[in-house]
This record gives C-alpha cells, structure tokens and sequence, in this order.
C-alpha cells in the first residue's frame, strides 16, 4: 500500500477514536463501560469548556465537547476520509480558512452581543468548515516532511 | 545564551497559567496550546537565531515539548487549586454523574464492575473533600493532559511552522 494512503489511513482512524471519544456516553449508553464516562470526560476538559447548554445530546446523554468543538473535529474527520480517496491540495486555501474564521467569530460576537440566541447548529456548521480546511493544511505540511525525509533518505 | 527547550518552558507555563483561568479556558480552550507552541517557535528564532525556514521535525519537537510542559504545570495548578479549596469539578459533578449512571436502565446487568468504580469515584471525592488531594485523581489528570497537549502541542507547531516560514518568504 502507498504510504501516504497509510498514513491517511492512520489518521483518519486516530480522528474516529478521538470523536468516538465524544460521543463515548451515547456510544456506551447500552454498556459497562458507560462507568468510565467521568475518566473520559476528564480527558476532553483539556480542549473545550464542556457547558452543558451548547453540548449536543442523544437520548439525553450529552457528547463530551460542545457543538463547535464537535464541529471542528467533524469537519476534520469528513476530510480525512476524502483523502483517503482523493489528493486534497492546500494550495489557495488560506483564504477559505480566514473566511471560516471570519465566519466563527462573527457567530461567537453576535450571540454573545444578544443579536441571536446560541445556536448549536450555527456553531457546529461553522466549525466543521474550519475543521475540514485545517486538517487538509495540517495533512499537506506532514505530508511534505514525510517526501522531503524520503528524498533525503534516497541521496 | 543558547537554550534550545527555554522557549517551549516558557510558553508551556504561560499557556498552563491560561488554561488554570476558568474564563479564558471558556473562550479559548482548544487554542491555547497551539499559540504556545507558534510562540515557541518565534522565541526560539529570536533567541536562539533559529534558521529559517523551520524544519517540520523541528516544529513537531517544539510542539511536543511545549504540550508536555503545558500539561505538567496544568496539572500542577490543578493539584494547588484542588489542595486549596478541597474542592474541583470532579467533586462538584459526582452526585449528578452517578445519578445518571444509577439511572441508567442496564444498571443491573453491571454487577460488580459498578460498585467497584463508584466506590473509586467516591474514594477519590472524599479524598479530595478530606484532605484536598486525590492520587488517583491526579494521575488521571496528568495522564489525560500528557495525551491532548502533547497532539494539540504538535499541531500547533505544524501550523505555526507554516505561518512563520510563509512570513519569512513574504519578508524577503
């Protein structure tokens, strides 16, 4: 198998477990292992503020990060299985990411100004846009060290 | 004076400081890692005449060292604060924890695997009540901020990497 599709492959299946690691509550609801849900929503204390109104829930068991985080990582998890199909250039899309930032903070100024109500949907959209754009960015600098130490290696 | 892990020390406290702030930890929490990791890198050029452009290994090994420090003193603080007031947000979620786990209609089929980890929780809350610190507890913070800083750490220097080489490339 190409190495960069294993590579892929690699982290599209880290970014599964970590969003499996989100939505560990509703995953395990029907488990024992619904008992390490404090251990685990530990763990992702570290990346979001976790308030329980801007969390998505199923069946009254909430996910472990907020919408937008849940969005960001969504996002990055939707890109990283596109790449494992088709190659995803970074090329011009700074300006993408600018624009999804654009689009985050205007949401993040206007609720909290009181134009709008919070809504998880809004944030959610807004961070799978961001989340796609910064995985395909983080993926193309990796990916280009992983060429240059392969070349390097060939000299 | 050359000191190539200052920089990620540094940042990795300030960040830690950050992260320790309920309100800052609100509004930014997941980038606050990252943009100690960017900052890294710039102190390592201007300290240390770092060359540019900056290698990937390099950024990977600045993000790494910052998200390792950054979860140490995070935890530490976290361990002060909790020794401090006897009290954190394990503590105060417990009862609402447990009262969905106790609520949970397959709570039967657990059998002992509950008890004994709700007697864990319990061991580790009265600690904490009692004398304001939990090994366990801490253990599983430290481990939990090890893990998350160090990858959000990494990116963060992957992608400040890419802004500082693209601006040294504008520069010139």
């Amino acid at each position: 198998m190409n190495k960069n599709i294993l590579f892929r492959l690699m982290l599209f299946l880290l970014l599964l477990l970590w969003m499996a690691g989100i939505i560990f509550p509703v995953l395990t609801a029907s488990s024992q292992l619904m008992i390490f849900t404090p251990f685990i929503k530990k763990l992702y204390t570290n990346v979001c503020h976790q308030q329980s109104y801007k969390c998505f829930s199923i069946g009254g068991r909430e996910f472990l990060v907020c919408s937008r985080c849940f969005g960001l990582y969504l996002g990055a998890l939707i890109a990283s299985f596109i790449s494992l199909f088709f190659k995803l250039d970074s090329k011009g899309l700074f300006k993408y990411f600018v624009l999804s930032l654009i689009f985050m903070f205007t949401d993040i100024f206007s609720y909290n100004v009181g134009l709008y109500a919070y809504s998880k949907y809004i944030a959610s959209v807004t961070g799978i846009f961001s989340g796609s754009i910064l995985f395909i960015y983080i993926l193309n600098q990796i990916e280009l060290h992983l060429l240059t130490l392969r070349l390097s290696d060939e000299k | 004076m050359k000191n190539k892990y200052l920089p990620s020390l540094v940042t990795g406290f300030g960040a830690a400081v950050l992260v320790s702030v309920p309100w800052v930890r609100t509004v930014g929490c997941c980038i606050i890692v990252p943009l100690a990791s960017l900052y890294a890198l710039m102190l390592h050029i201007k300290l240390n005449e770092g060359e540019m452009p900056i290698k990937t290994s390099l950024a990977i090994l600045f993000g790494l060292m910052t998200g390792l420090w950054a979860a140490f003193f995070s935890a530490l603080f976290e361990t002060i604060i909790t020794f401090v007031i006897h009290s954190n947000d394990f503590v105060q979620g417990l009862p609402a924890m447990e009262n969905m786990l106790r609520n949970s209609k397959f709570v039967t089929s657990f059998g002992g695997l509950f008890d004994q980890m709700i007697k864990i929780y319990h061991s580790m809350a009265n600690d904490i009540r009692l004398y304001g610190f939990s090994p366990i507890y801490t253990f599983t913070v430290l481990v939990g901020n090890v893990i998350v800083d160090s990858v959000f750490g990494m990116l963060g220097g992957v992608l400040g990497m890419t802004y500082l080489n693209n601006r040294s490339k504008t520069v010139k």
